[in-house]
């Protein structure tokens, strides 16, 4: 019940205006556990949504949430983060301004602002502490400087507060000067301020009403533009008053004629809402900077002849959904930024916007050159480009060899008799090898011609061999390899003839020449066709490895000194069919590690072990790219790179950072294409192709590192986790593996370190629908359930101090069509050899498996359901083999509990699928949805349970069981009924008696239990939305706290 | 039905706006059923459409009235963001054919157009303006309502701090209309989402009613932040006239109501600690009637039986973008 006390009591108090807020005391409603001891917990780390950027000279200010972060970038590009702190205390920090002279900085958002000496933030002052929060009674949607000394702010009433902020440095007595508004208080979902000289436009965003622009002096409406449909999210007016661009709910950027309001231009391409528009300030054209929802940053261009807006960039390199905030600059950085709900902070390099990279050689142009002339149908078959000497070598249809100083642009061919040439008329395939100065030309009769240049690019020797002593047979393709150690140019041949061997020969540099030194015989593999589709060489154990076709993968040790080398096969090791690369990322003593790429998007990590049985080998890492084809897959600098083309584009992605760095497009997939990476520029890579008979090559050089690759600040999922677990196992450099689980489908492996850093490590997208839960089942098992009746375990492990790895180990199958059949919890405990698991369902369904991790298969035990609702959690009680109970709980507001130990073990022995016994505790302890529970064992026959429910409430009682445990009883000990102002979602327990409980009022609190009564010790409001998840670990010295929703947090806990 | 992908959740959302003369604009989108809306998982779905309800969100207002009573001997009700009408067809139904009908009167607001219902004068207009609230009184006859209720929500953007305060911004809108009137003793209810700073409106709340009560029925979804929030016995705050001015914002109309919102302090300081105020909770509907959160099997002959919608959604602003792209006129 309320606590109403008399009207005159209220009045006494609640004066609007006053000079200081109602004393606490006196205050008639109070929550006192919305806050309380506070400093019983400690903001390590957040991650979360990026809600406001603003680049100031080579500064970066972004706001993080409540935390302002500020990065200076040097020259170089390197960047420092010179400030970050919590400015604000509850609210997000949605817009950043900086005064004219460059002294000051406000930040606002929701209610609040603050005002900062810019310098304090440079160096990084102590004094930013004592400034005070301030706070209007409105939704504050921009503020801006008239003056050092005043500032005008916009509140989504589209009223202007006119704020005297002079006292800033010292009192911090701010006044209100003036309330301005134009007679049209729409309810504003964006808008900006226009100050030129102190005269003042604004720009108002309405929910319904179009965009208003309104002179503040004036306080007159200029122009109502009413174009868009639906709700205006961004409104801005250029600095010359020429233009205004808005974008709104209609999924278009419209640009205005300041002068007349008149629409001069629509630019379409966003494929959802649209957040934030910005202008270039390049003089020559007319630019917009556009953010929106679908995850998207683009560039567009005003063409004064077009009613249409040009797009001429686009970038998308944020997870999930929404850039929320970006800023861009075209003078002076040429750098766009941009913060997305995944809080990654990512510069993107626009220097390049002007600028052709592509150099093209038509059939004309190499004529124009070179003085060849190309026969009618003659066309460009095959390139190679020897990277030091700048050479680029082409192969014709005709067997001709053209040469390319890529130095001065001229081409000269390589002179061959007529015979000769004939030799690689309509086949011949170019190989290159960058260290030896060679390039080799292969036939189709196994033929080889030499080419060896000397240093300063001119040819020094062209020989011929012939080590391919198969008459009748014809070549069909060739591989090479570049064993760096020991110098050696490997070069397979493989023929279409499975009885013909693999014929490797080693070529060597020796007396001023390249001479073949060695060839070997290696021994297709039987039963089954194997086409060579990739080859890679691992020096510390001479293994060559083949990738072929139908995911199979061949090993053959080239120290077992024989004429024929039989192969060790693999075959189906993956999903997919082409391995198009083979790589060894690291290797040892009888073991390594490989990489491969398919053409299916597959790639994977697979680990070679010599035993006395043989090799073996085994999956440590599967994954697929959903961008379309996978070419090429490469170690640099510890990212993943890959590359592959997607629909008319080739493209380069850091895998592990999931940044895409280069794109062209260049028509779709190639059978012709080489990217090269160039050695004299640690970030350039030349991508190569033939389109339309024209020769392109393309120079991608990226202003970041591979490790940097623009990315500030690294994030989290890009939309609302739901669950996160911590690894038992302790890792050396005092940090923890964890996974999260998150509505954006993805599971992501992580790294916790004690003092709350998080580094993400893999992203599997292997789920299709929305993640409930993941669990670790052991140090090197974690599990995860979904929509769709996904429910999937994971294999974690670290080779050798390595990175880890993880791949989907094994998978229930699916035996509903009901897309919706979500698998909402649970649990596992060991048995035997293998782990009993049970599943509960979104329909009520309750499932019990053995799952044998030798086999990977799953037995049913138990199949029952419960009632209709929804079951949410579920917990198994294992006190020995014979006694081992279910505990569920579910929507209904019930926990339920059934003893399942016998019908587990007849299951087994039967080797049928049981019903569960009668149910021997239903217990009604919320009103409904018990949402969390949390279960620790007191003693041998008892144990205690925390439930919270989405009523608000949290529960504790023992589940007391009798001397051979025959029966068992439910006592509530503790009741709160008003544990939080909403729902309570997760509770952690952090030891000592302490459960950590979060809820959607976005308070964390801690509750202890003194005698078995419940009682809050500490609250802390958090800046994570849509709390869903929290969890707690325990390093060396301190316990830690992890919270997830719309963002990460990680918090030390008293 | 069936072969719905999950990766692509899609909202069918219609927009119904609650306001738009141009002077105070809301948008209220309400979540009406198109043919392939987001959560057909659950039964209300289906059952709202083979009983001819527009929205699921129906069966909401059945099971607060099953738990709270709240249409007894009410006479004179205002549905406020009513379009598409799901809950003036429980009005309609609940209280127009249940008593007799010349002491009925019920009035449906919404600036979006509704098609008609029996028993349910619909205005056309914005709930802030002062002409609404005369049309209103003048359909009553003078009379106070009895009952005001508001099922409006936003079209959420994914800031859960700016979703939670526009919400909050339509229910103080709703609220200004209810204090004008709404008879001593009367009932609200409104659509809340119980998000990080609800506890400041039940304890502003608490002033205005007797009883402040979070109510959730077993038909909104447990996954959702949404709740009602059920305010019982109205008592009008002495010394204080309620009037509505188009030139007002809410901030500005609940100014003297002493309720507990805070105003501008002097210099602008935080007005820390606010009154927050943990409010009763009730969840309502039987635990055995159908549960909003689980996934039910449907018998092979109502799978087949694909259920028109009673009503179509109005078509989104991004209708033409859609269009665009449908037809290859948009890259990207």
């Amino acid at each position: 019940m309320l606590n109403l006390r008399t009207k005159a009591h209220h009045e006494k108090y609640l004066i609007f205006h006053n000079k200081r807020s109602v004393p606490i005391e006196d205050m008639k409603n109070r929550n006192p556990i919305s806050s309380l001891n506070e400093d019983s917990f400690t903001c390590l780390e957040h991650y979360g949504p990026i809600t406001a950027i603003k680049l100031v000279s080579n500064y970066i200010l972004c706001g993080y949430g409540p935390i302002l972060k500020v990065f200076k970038l040097d020259e170089d590009d390197r960047e420092k983060l010179i400030f970050k702190k919590k400015v604000i205390n509850r609210n997000k920090i949605h817009h950043i301004a900086v005064s004219v002279s460059g002294n000051k900085v406000i930040v606002s958002g929701g209610r609040s602002f603050k005002v900062l000496n810019f310098s304090d933030i440079i160096s990084n002052s102590a004094q930013v502490d004592d400034l005070r929060e301030k706070c209007i009674n409105e939704w504050i949607i921009c503020s801006e400087f008239l003056s050092d000394d005043y500032c005008i702010i916009l509140t989504s009433h589209n009223i202007v507060y006119k704020v005297d902020v002079k006292a800033s440095n010292s009192s911090q007595d701010f006044y209100i000067c003036d309330k301005i508004h134009c007679n049209e208080k729409s309810i504003l979902y964006s808008g900006s301020l226009s100050v030129i000289e102190g005269k003042v436009i604004v720009a108002a965003g309405t929910v319904m009403n179009g965009v208003i622009i309104w002179d503040l002096e004036k306080r007159t409406i200029i122009h109502n533009l009413v174009d868009h449909e639906g709700s205006i999210f961004g409104v801005t007016i250029d600095d010359n008053r020429d233009f205004i661009v808005s974008c709104s709910d209609d999924r278009t950027v419209r640009l205005f004629d300041f002068q007349t309001g008149k629409q001069l231009a629509i630019g379409w391409g966003h494929g959802s809402r649209i957040w934030g528009l910005k202008f270039l300030k390049n003089s020559h054209s007319t630019r917009i900077f556009s953010i929106g929802e679908d995850c998207s940053a683009r560039i567009w261009e005003y063409e004064k002849s077009s009613s249409t807006l040009k797009q001429i960039k686009f970038f998308e390199n944020h997870s999930g959904k929404h850039i929320w905030s970006g800023d861009v600059d075209d003078q002076n950085l040429n750098l766009c930024v941009t913060g997305g709900a995944d809080g990654r902070l990512l510069l993107t390099d626009i220097s390049g916007i002007d600028q052709q990279c592509t150099k093209s050689y038509s059939k004309e142009a190499i004529f124009n050159s070179s003085v060849y002339e190309f026969a009618k149908n003659e066309i460009i078959k095959q390139f190679v480009e020897l990277v030091d000497l700048q050479l680029l070598v082409i192969l014709t249809s005709l067997g001709s060899i053209l040469i390319l100083d890529e130095k001065n642009g001229q081409w000269s061919k390589l002179n061959l008799d007529e015979d000769e040439r004939e030799v690689f008329d309509n086949f011949g395939i170019l190989k290159s090898c960058n260290s030896l100065r060679s390039v080799c030309v292969c036939s189709r009769e196994g033929r080889l011609l030499m080419l060896h240049f000397n240093t300063a690019g001119k040819l020094e020797s062209k020989k011929w061999h012939e080590p391919f002593k198969h008459q009748g047979e014809k070549v069909t393709n060739y591989f090479d390899v570049y064993d760096r150690t020991t110098g050696s140019w490997y070069i397979l041949f493989d023929c279409s003839n499975p009885k013909v061997p693999f014929l490797l020969v080693k070529v060597n540099f020796s007396d001023d020449d390249v001479v073949i030194s060695k060839s070997y015989q290696l021994l297709k593999p039987e039963n089954a066709m194997f086409t060579c589709s990739s080859l890679s060489f691992d020096n510390m154990n001479s293994w060559i490895v083949l990738g072929s076709r139908l995911s199979s993968i061949a090993i053959y040790d080239l120290s077992k000194d024989s004429d024929d080398i039989t192969g060790n096969v693999c075959r189906k090791i993956t999903p997919g069919d082409t391995i198009t690369s083979v790589s060894i990322m690291a290797s040892d003593i009888d073991s390594a590690i490989l990489l491969l790429t398919l053409r299916d998007g597959y790639y994977s990590f697979l680990q070679i072990l010599s035993t006395r049985d043989g090799l073996q080998i085994s999956v440590l890492h599967m994954s697929k790219i959903s961008r379309g084809f996978l070419e090429r897959g490469f170690i640099q600098d510890h990212e993943l790179i890959l590359c592959g083309f997607r629909s008319s584009s080739f493209f380069m992605w850091n895998e592990t950072k999931r940044i895409e760095f280069c794109s062209e497009v260049c028509g779709g997939i190639h059978r012709q294409w080489d990217i090269i990476r160039q050695s004299k520029q640690p970030m350039s890579y030349k991508f190569i192709y033939v389109n339309k008979s024209t020769l392109h090559t393309r120079l991608f050089t990226s202003r970041f590192s591979i490790k940097h690759m623009g990315e500030l600040i690294s994030g989290t999922h890009g939309r609302e986790i739901r669950d996160i677990t911590f690894s038992p196992y302790h890792l050396k450099d005092d940090s923890r593996l964890f996974l999260t689980a998150s509505e954006d489908t993805n599971i992501r492996l992580g790294k916790i370190f004690s003092y709350g850093k998080m580094q993400n490590i893999w992203t599997m997208n292997d789920h299709i629908s929305g993640l409930q839960r993941v669990k670790f089942l052991n140090s090197s098992f974690a599990a995860s359930s979904a929509a769709n009746e996904e429910f999937f375990i994971w294999k974690i492990q670290i080779i050798n101090g390595s990175r880890p790895f993880i791949f989907k180990y094994a998978s229930l199958p699916q035996e509903s069509d009901h897309l919706d059949l979500r698998i909402m919890d649970f649990d596992s405990f060991q048995y035997k050899d293998g782990m009993i698991i049970s599943t509960v369902y979104s329909n009520s369904q309750i499932r019990i498996w053995f799952f044998d991790p030798r086999s990977r298969k799953f037995s049913l035990l138990v199949d029952d359901s419960y009632t209709a609702c929804c079951i949410l959690n579920t917990k198994f009680i294992k006190i020995s083999d014979f006694h081992v109970y279910l505990l569920i709980s579910a929507t209904d507001g019930h926990i339920a509990l059934w003893n399942i130990g016998e019908i587990i073990a007849q299951a087994i022995e039967n080797s049928e699928t049981e019903s569960l016994d009668k149910v021997i505790v239903k217990q009604q302890l919320h009103q409904n949805s018990v949402k969390a529970i949390q279960l620790t064992q007191m003693n041998d026959l008892c144990y205690r349970l925390v439930t919270g429910g989405d009523d608000n409430s949290l529960t504790l009682s023992h589940l007391q069981f009798s001397e051979n445990y025959s029966s068992v009883t439910i006592e509530t000990k503790s009741f709160i009924e008003k544990a939080a102002s909403s729902t309570i979602t997760s509770i952690a327990y952090s030891g000592n008696q302490s459960y950590i409980v979060s809820s959607v009022d976005q308070v964390v609190r801690e509750w202890k239990h003194e005698e078995e009564a419940l009682k809050c010790v500490a609250a802390k409001y958090s800046t994570v939305a849509d709390t869903g998840c929290v969890e707690a670990t325990n390093f060396q010295h301190n316990s830690v706290i992890a919270l997830g929703g719309a963002g990460l947090s990680a918090w030390a806990l008293k | 039905m069936q072969n719905r992908p999950l990766r692509k959740k899609k909202k069918s959302i219609s927009r119904q706006a609650l306001q738009s003369n141009g002077l105070f604009h809301i948008q209220a989108i309400l979540f009406t059923m198109g043919k392939s809306s987001k959560d057909k998982r659950d039964l209300y779905y289906r059952k709202a459409k083979e009983d001819g309800w527009r929205a699921r969100s129906a069966f909401k207002l059945l099971q607060l009235d099953e738990e709270f009573d709240l249409f007894k001997d009410v006479k004179r009700a205002v549905d406020l963001c009513a379009a598409p009408g799901s809950w003036s067809q429980v009005l309609s139904r609940e209280i127009y054919q249940k008593r007799p009908k010349e002491e009925v009167k019920l009035v449906a607001v919404d600036l979006q157009p509704m098609s008609p219902i029996e028993g349910i004068t619909t205005i056309q207009a914005d709930i802030t303006h002062p002409k609404t609230l005369q049309k209103i009184l003048e359909i009553f006859g003078g009379e106070p309502a009895d009952f005001v209720c508001s099922d409006g929500a936003p079209d959420v953007t994914g800031l859960h701090d700016l979703d939670e305060y526009i919400q909050s911004q339509l229910i103080l809108a709703a609220l200004q209309l209810t204090t004008c009137v709404l008879k001593p003793g009367g009932t609200f209810v409104a659509k809340i989402f119980r998000g990080r700073d609800i506890d400041l409106l039940y304890s502003q709340l608490s002033y205005l009613f007797e009883r402040v009560i979070c109510a959730k029925p077993r038909a909104s979804r447990g996954t959702s932040l949404e709740a009602f929030i059920v305010c019982i016995g109205y008592k009008p705050r002495e010394d204080w006239i309620p009037s509505l001015n188009s030139n007002k914002s809410t901030e500005e109309f609940f100014e003297g109501a002493n309720i507990g919102r805070s105003g501008n302090l002097e210099h602008l300081d935080m007005p820390d600690p606010e009154e927050r105020l943990i409010a009763n909770f009730i969840a309502c509907g039987d635990l055995n009637s159908v549960d909003s959160d689980a996934t039910y099997t449907l018998a092979d002959s109502e799978k087949k039986a694909s259920l028109d919608p009673i009503q179509m959604p109005t078509a989104p602003p991004y209708k033409k973008a859609l269009e665009m792209k449908r037809q290859g006129k948009i890259q990207n």
